[in-house]
């Protein structure tokens, strides 16, 4: 049996928003097994933004616990933190989330800047996961000279470039259209083939179909968590609409 | 490559970056300049100085006392005519002598007149001075023991009393007594040439009245001679004045060489006083720095954001602001120097002075610049660091 990737225990997360208090998460618990590839929906205050931002290492719970690649990360300070975003998770934002006016290859190595590699074996990796998400042609152009689905891509570099275990996408496709989403599912479909765990937030069903296991939050709590019967597979997609 | 980072985030907002430099160039551009005017004006002090002599001493009247009411030094009437004739023979360190008898006077040519410095003296004057005659010829000793009306112009005063004339041979009024121009001083600069010569004797009939003179100047052999020359002036006046060992002098000998350090020092000081004025501006510009960096770090939020969820630390952010702002200080730090070479080329052409180049002030310009820098970067820096970096990336 395959080792947890994420096990979350019981975990409660309440914010303050000036007076009231916002129970955004209570008492959830949800164990996501290496190599898969989970959806994550639910509508907006559902609490699903927060339980991507304790996955992601970003905040802390207020109670229960978060064992990242079998390391407990519930209790870490700021800078312990950012080693595990560093090392242990790959991000991929909505808006891309890209430093503008700073070169594709840059933008790919930034992760490894903050790990300290060194430069040559930098360029190198950060070549490589250029290539697996078929840009490295474009490895010396400007941010802005890229299509918003490239962009992506770039992003999805970035994520990599560290050989994160998991790798958390928010949203990945909601500033693109339709064929351009399902090249970007396409490279996590690919990704997840190769053994990394994919988690997705989404609110699209389109989107948490290309999944192989569906959560869905509301209220602060998972109201379902069910194996997807038959994933889209983005591949077959793509050759339906050229065909088309 | 955090420099890389500084480097590239300057050069996006090129025309922010040299405006939020302007204030340090300034201010190092300041410190620079008045430290090298000031150096300037110190050199050029002690130049008219020397140009005085440096192996000259002044003679003065000690200062009057009267049921307990003290006069100022030289308010005594106790110098002679004779006092000064008697030095060159008793004094061997003395290379020449002269006594002045001194007076403002208001001198009148034809329809212009003009307030000048008369001084009564002998022809040794221009000896002790190293002053030369231009036109015309110096008065003669038989002038001044014949207390003849003959005067010897400074530059200055015939630019402004005879300007279109030639000046020797003309009668000008002194105090309403006519003295015939039977010379024109060489010019010596420094504002010196404002000065009219007349024979001692002539001066004493006919401008103070007097029988004292206002001081002697006397010159050393050399410079080396000046303490010894001190020594036997002293010696001699005291005998003279048939003062006794246990009372003072009722004179003073003084040093040009003293008056020289002295001024030198007040000088230095007013450099400084420039200097730190003029570093004032530098922390401004260091303000100016902080107050760009701060807006410059909400501006970024998202992307430190964006850094933050990639893996950078706290630390990592904040160096990363806090090259940006040192970066931007040294490079303000670099051209405020050349600013300040510039300026102070410039005053120095203006003033035609020599400004020469500090190397001190322009290392400390520099160091200081960086200290601007660290100091007023790091508030902000510190500031993104401590963003969180779930709102951070929420930032839009």
């Amino acid at each position: 049996m395959a080792h947890d990737v994420v096990t979350v225990e019981s975990v409660s997360k309440t914010y303050k928003v000036g007076e009231t208090e916002v129970r955004a998460l209570r008492d959830v618990s949800l164990s996501i097994n290496a190599g898969q590839f989970v959806a994550i929906m639910g509508p907006s205050g559902s609490g699903k933004s927060t339980f991507m931002n304790l996955l992601g290492c970003l905040d802390h719970p207020d109670a229960g616990t978060i064992l990242l690649d079998g390391a407990d990360i519930t209790h870490l300070d700021r800078n312990e933190r950012a080693v595990i975003r560093n090392r242990k998770i790959g991000f991929v934002f909505q808006n891309f989330s890209l430093l503008a006016r700073t070169p594709v290859i840059e933008n790919v190595e930034l992760p490894l800047v903050y790990a300290g590699t060194p430069t040559a074996e930098r360029t190198e990796r950060a070549r490589d996961a250029l290539t697996r998400v078929g840009l490295a042609a474009k490895m010396n152009n400007q941010i802005t000279q890229l299509s918003g689905g490239e962009q992506q891509r770039v992003a999805i570099a970035r994520s990599l470039v560290n050989r994160p275990p998991l790798i958390l996408a928010d949203e990945p496709t909601g500033n693109l259209d339709t064929r351009t989403s399902i090249e970007v599912m396409a490279i996590f479909q690919r990704l997840n083939r190769e053994g990394i765990s994919v988690v997705l937030v989404t609110h699209e069903p389109d989107i948490a179909a290309f999944a192989m296991r569906t959560v869905m939050f509301r209220d602060g709590r998972i109201v379902s968590d069910e194996p997807v019967p038959s994933p889209r597979v983005a591949e077959d997609d793509l050759a339906g609409l050229s065909a088309a | 490559m955090t420099f890389r980072i500084a480097v590239r985030a300057l050069r996006v907002h090129k025309l922010r970056s040299l405006l939020t430099m302007l204030g340090i160039i300034i201010g190092v551009g300041a410190v620079v300049a008045m430290i090298s005017v000031g150096q300037g004006a110190t050199a050029q002090v002690t130049k008219r100085i020397a140009s005085l002599g440096s192996n000259v001493l002044e003679v003065f009247p000690g200062s009057f006392t009267s049921g307990g009411v003290r006069g100022g030094a030289g308010s005594m009437s106790s110098l002679k005519l004779e006092d000064a004739e008697a030095i060159p023979a008793a004094c061997p360190d003395v290379a020449a002598v002269a006594p002045i008898v001194s007076s403002g006077a208001q001198v009148v040519y034809g329809n212009q007149n003009w307030a000048t410095q008369v001084n009564g003296t002998t022809p040794e004057y221009l000896e002790v001075r190293s002053w030369e005659i231009a036109e015309g010829e110096m008065f003669t000793d038989d002038d001044v023991d014949a207390g003849t009306k003959v005067c010897v112009l400074g530059q200055e005063v015939v630019e402004n009393l005879i300007p279109d004339e030639e000046p020797v041979g003309a009668v000008v009024r002194i105090r309403n007594v006519p003295f015939t121009v039977v010379g024109v001083l060489a010019e010596k600069g420094s504002d010196q040439d404002d000065v009219i010569l007349i024979p001692v004797k002539a001066a004493q009939r006919s401008l103070t009245g007097r029988t004292y003179i206002s001081r002697i100047m006397v010159s050393a052999v050399s410079q080396k001679n000046t303490s010894a020359a001190q020594e036997e002036i002293t010696q001699l006046l005291r005998a003279r004045h048939g003062i006794r060992s246990s009372e003072d002098d009722d004179f003073t000998v003084r040093d040009m060489a003293d008056i020289a350090s002295a001024v030198k020092q007040s000088s230095s000081v007013l450099t400084l006083l420039l200097a730190s004025i003029a570093s004032v501006s530098l922390l401004v510009g260091g303000i100016g720095i902080m107050n760009i960096m701060l807006v410059s770090v909400t501006e970024r939020t998202r992307e430190i954001g964006i850094r933050m969820a990639v893996g950078a630390k706290g630390r990592d952010v904040l160096l990363q602001f806090l090259v940006e702002a040192v970066v931007t200080s040294l490079l303000g730090g670099v051209l405020g120097i050349l600013f300040g070479i510039g300026a102070s080329q410039f005053i120095g052409w203006l003033a035609k002075w020599n400004t020469p180049m500090v190397p001190g002030a322009i290392v400390l310009a520099f160091g200081f610049s960086a200290v601007v820098g660290v100091f007023f970067g790091y508030y902000p820096a510190r500031r993104a660091a401590n963003l969180d970096p779930i709102e951070a990336l929420r930032y839009e």
